[in-house]
């Protein structure tokens, strides 16, 4: 999540407003969705290839981890929705300054709070709901299901497709607005 | 062609063009001036498909910028007042990115880099 998000939004950010080269992007006689889709999939490549290293590092530590097809398509999702995410967020916000409060605010409190380093079952009620519509959450809930061969659960897969769709559209609707 | 036809553009509610119309013809030679936060930007960003009207309708050859963006934008060159290069490429590498932008043929594209007589090339 953090480095498909950060290794776009904030070169994204900074090209758009300091450098402005992403007015090149738009100008071309290339559409914005193939824009936004060439930004999530190298947002993907690098987030995967960070996924790569700590699932290398497990294993160099002993963990023995099940990781089916199923277990990279989840990755893949996560990688590609958060990719969508900071596009959305780059084109939206107008300084790098705020760009960093977003990562602050948003992205690191999901970091801790999505059920990836402690149980959220002993949290309050209200604070679960929140949580529960996290897409961090079923990213790890379906992660740790399919390397702990536990029963999947499909309703997290369906739930990170959603997201997946409404944060590309997203992305794509700031892109056309362009400002 | 160019046409606006009674385009308006608001940012937020700070109106930038009001109901503005205008027909370049083909072959004229049309500079358009105007005093700081006359709008002119803005008409060329909409022109260039850099942001959309609120109402109204950009044209260039009959096509509508809003709705065929990528066939007028493969009929527009544009040279803003930013330099826009890529920082982190070599001159070649942004000359191969820009080509490829613009659909032009991998062969085509070399022979033309390669044409550019002033610069040595070194694609390091």
């Amino acid at each position: 999540m953090n480095v498909s998000f950060n290794s776009i939004a904030i070169p994204l950010n900074i090209s758009r407003l300091y450098h402005r080269t992403y007015e090149e992007f738009m100008m071309a006689p290339i559409s914005a969705c193939s824009v936004v889709l060439g930004e999530a999939a190298a947002g993907c490549l690098r987030g995967l290839f960070g996924a790569v290293v700590v699932l290398g590092l497990s294993f160099a530590f002993g963990a023995r981890l099940n990781l089916v097809p199923l277990f990279w398509l989840i990755l893949l999702l996560n990688s590609f929705l958060f990719s969508c995410l900071g596009i959305f967020a780059a084109m939206l916000i107008n300084s790098h300054e705020d760009m960093n409060a977003f990562s602050s605010f948003v992205i690191v409190p999901m970091a801790f709070l999505s059920n990836t380093f402690f149980s959220t079952r002993d949290l309050p009620a209200a604070v679960n709901l929140i949580i529960n519509v996290l897409p961090l959450t079923h990213t790890s809930k379906a992660l740790r299901a399919l390397a702990l061969q536990q029963p999947f659960p499909w309703e997290s897969l369906l739930l990170l497709a959603f997201f997946a769709a409404l944060f590309f559209w997203l992305a794509v609707r700031v892109s056309l607005r362009g400002e | 062609m160019i046409d606006f036809e009674g385009v308006t553009k608001q940012y937020n509610t700070l109106p930038a063009v009001n109901n503005f119309s205008l027909s370049i013809a083909k072959k004229e030679i049309f500079g358009l001036l105007g005093p700081n936060g006359a709008g002119k930007t803005t008409l060329i960003r909409m022109l260039t498909a850099l942001t959309r009207p609120n109402s109204g309708r950009v044209l260039v050859q009959g096509r509508d910028m809003t709705r065929e963006p990528v066939i007028v934008k493969g009929q527009i060159g544009v040279v803003l007042q930013h330099i826009n290069l890529d920082g982190e490429l070599t001159v070649w590498e942004n000359l191969e990115l820009h080509g490829r932008l613009h659909k032009v043929a991998p062969r085509e594209r070399r022979e033309r880099i390669a044409e550019l007589p002033s610069i040595s090339w070194s694609r390091g």
